[in-house]
């Protein structure tokens, strides 16, 4: 089972299309990279992984549950289902064609209640058993943002600690104050791998870029997550402080953690990530390891983006 | 009237009717009670409008933009006039006093303006805080309580102190219906001394004394509060 998983992911701003229907699957232990111009929507892509920006249509499956709401119009499993869509494939349309047509006409809620018992019984057991809360589904994959985005108005220690309190305070953990002695332990632990432990009773606005990034690393790591979305971590860094977090982002990769990283350091793609995406106007243009995406591209597009980069 | 006897009239006043006769006292008692009424009335509405235009409700959403957009779009001394109408006929089971009304009226202007200063400074607060925080599968709640507000009160705080300030000087509007504050004295005065100009130069005294004071006040605690973090 792949650990998080999008499928034909739509998103529109307005009339802007950004994403034009993409699909990946990340597995566990994979550092994939997404690359592409900007405004070619591979940060849009990131955000609709977790949800900061809600897909316009696609779903989002993280460790086999979907993020995405149940919604019928965006579970194709439902679609195919309903007698709208058997009736439209015996019209002679294919799966895709069908099932769009069935979403852009709001074909399926006008026939909700004519639907089989087939269709209901899928509804029921996807909710039951398949969705899972958006909030639930963060905590999996944390995210690394480009302006880290510590939080201004707790120290370090505290910005490290405050998820994983709330999360205990969430599950109703019986000892809270052994359990945010077990968590401060653990933030420690962290701060001291990454070398900041003096840090710890300082505020973000004391810190430098590199610091606060990789304070914001490891504050996502302290939430044990399954996958790691990094947003490019090292655009708004001083060319000096690159270096100690794309560090900080190999030492993650070479333990194993599961990383989605859109970055346009094109040495760290190549050289850490399994596979790498090229992103271009709205869809995944190409991918594939690095070696075939660098040395062998075969998009028109990305041999032009990587004749600018590289 | 040379300026010399302005002083001394001006001085004059002040011993026997502001300070022998206690105008002052009751004065800016009233001033500072209504000020501190429509401030924490205010704040507290306010507060409440904010969250309700926060809210998705469509229809709150639009009756309290509309409730802000009249009450910032209108003169407060009509708005007082109103009050003073209408409030005895809502409450007409009470015995409502002109003060009372005041008020009501008063509380009800700086909350539409208290409203849009917690909404501002809540607006304020860059995106990515709360994004980073929903990241990490915090609640809208909890997000907005311990990572969003907390930053947005270093905004409002010094905003609402100004609005105290002004409040002061909107309630001189109250001498209108003759509730006892400050600029009510004035008119109690010239009735007696037919000395207008001298009288009105001491109340603009003991106004500027107020908002001087507690702008220097909110001044120090602003500092303090800067200090803290």
């Amino acid at each position: 089972m792949s650990m998080l998983e999008v499928k034909n992911i739509y998103k529109n701003f307005g009339s802007l299309k950004v994403l034009k229907g993409v699909s990946t699957t990340v597995d566990k232990g994979e550092v994939i990279s997404i690359i592409g111009a900007s405004g070619s929507g591979k940060s849009t892509l990131l955000r609709c992984m977790n949800l900061l920006e809600e897909p316009t249509f696609g779903e989002v499956w993280i460790e086999g549950k979907l993020m995405t709401p149940v919604d019928p119009y965006l579970h194709f499993d439902v679609i195919r289902l309903s007698n709208t869509y058997k009736k439209l494939v015996a019209e002679g349309l294919d799966d895709m064609e069908a099932i769009k047509k069935i979403k852009e006409n709001d074909m399926l809620l006008e026939k909700h209640s004519q639907e089989g018992p087939e269709y209901k019984a899928l509804m029921q057991k996807i909710y039951k058993e398949n969705h899972i809360d958006t909030n639930l589904g963060r905590r999996k994959m944390s995210m690394v943002f480009q302006q880290f985005n510590l939080f201004n108005n707790l120290t370090v220690l505290e910005n490290i600690m405050l998820a994983p309190v709330e999360t205990a305070k969430y599950n109703k953990v019986k000892d809270l104050k052994a359990e945010k002695e077990k968590i401060q332990a653990q933030a420690m632990t962290l701060l001291k791998r990454i070398g900041l432990e003096d840090k710890a009773n300082v505020y973000p606005s004391k810190l430098s870029g590199g610091q606060k990034q990789r304070i914001a690393i490891i504050r996502s790591l302290a939430m044990n997550p399954d996958v790691m979305l990094f947003d490019e971590p090292t655009s708004a860094l001083d060319p000096e402080m690159i270096g100690e977090v794309l560090d900080l982002m190999k030492e993650l990769a070479a333990a194993g953690m599961t990383m989605v990283v859109v970055t346009h350091e094109m040495g760290f793609a190549r050289e850490v990530s399994n596979r790498v995406l090229f992103v271009d106007e709205g869809y995944i243009k190409e991918e594939g390891s690095p070696s075939q995406v660098f040395d062998n591209p075969q998009d028109p597009r990305l041999r032009d983006f990587l004749s600018k980069v590289l | 009237m040379s300026m010399g006897s302005i002083f001394h009239d001006m001085w004059d006043i002040f011993v026997t009717y502001y300070i022998g006769q206690g105008l002052l006292a009751s004065g800016v008692g009233y001033t500072l009670a209504l000020s501190a009424i429509a401030v924490v009335a205010g704040a507290i509405l306010g507060a409440l409008l904010a969250i309700g235009k926060m809210s998705h409700f469509k229809v709150l959403k639009f009756f309290i933009t509309a409730f802000v957009e009249i009450m910032r779009g209108t003169p407060a001394l009509l708005q007082l006039y109103i009050a003073y109408f209408i409030v005895p006929m809502i409450f007409s089971f009470a015995e409502m006093t002109p003060f009372a009304c005041v008020a009501v009226g008063l509380s009800l202007n700086s909350a539409a303006y208290v409203s849009e200063i917690i909404r501002s400074g809540i607006g304020a607060v860059d995106k990515g805080q709360t994004e980073a925080a929903r990241a990490l599968g915090l609640t809208s709640k909890t997000t907005m309580i311990k990572v969003v507000l907390p930053q947005a009160i270093k905004n409002i705080l010094p905003a609402l102190g100004n609005e105290f300030v002004t409040i002061i000087k909107e309630t001189s509007l109250a001498s209108t219906f003759f509730v006892g504050e400050l600029m009510t004295t004035y008119a109690v005065i010239k009735g007696i001394t037919f000395n207008i100009i001298p009288t009105l130069m001491d109340i603009g005294i003991i106004y500027f004394v107020m908002t001087f004071t507690l702008s220097k006040l909110l001044g120090v605690a602003e500092r303090k509060m800067k200090e803290g973090v």
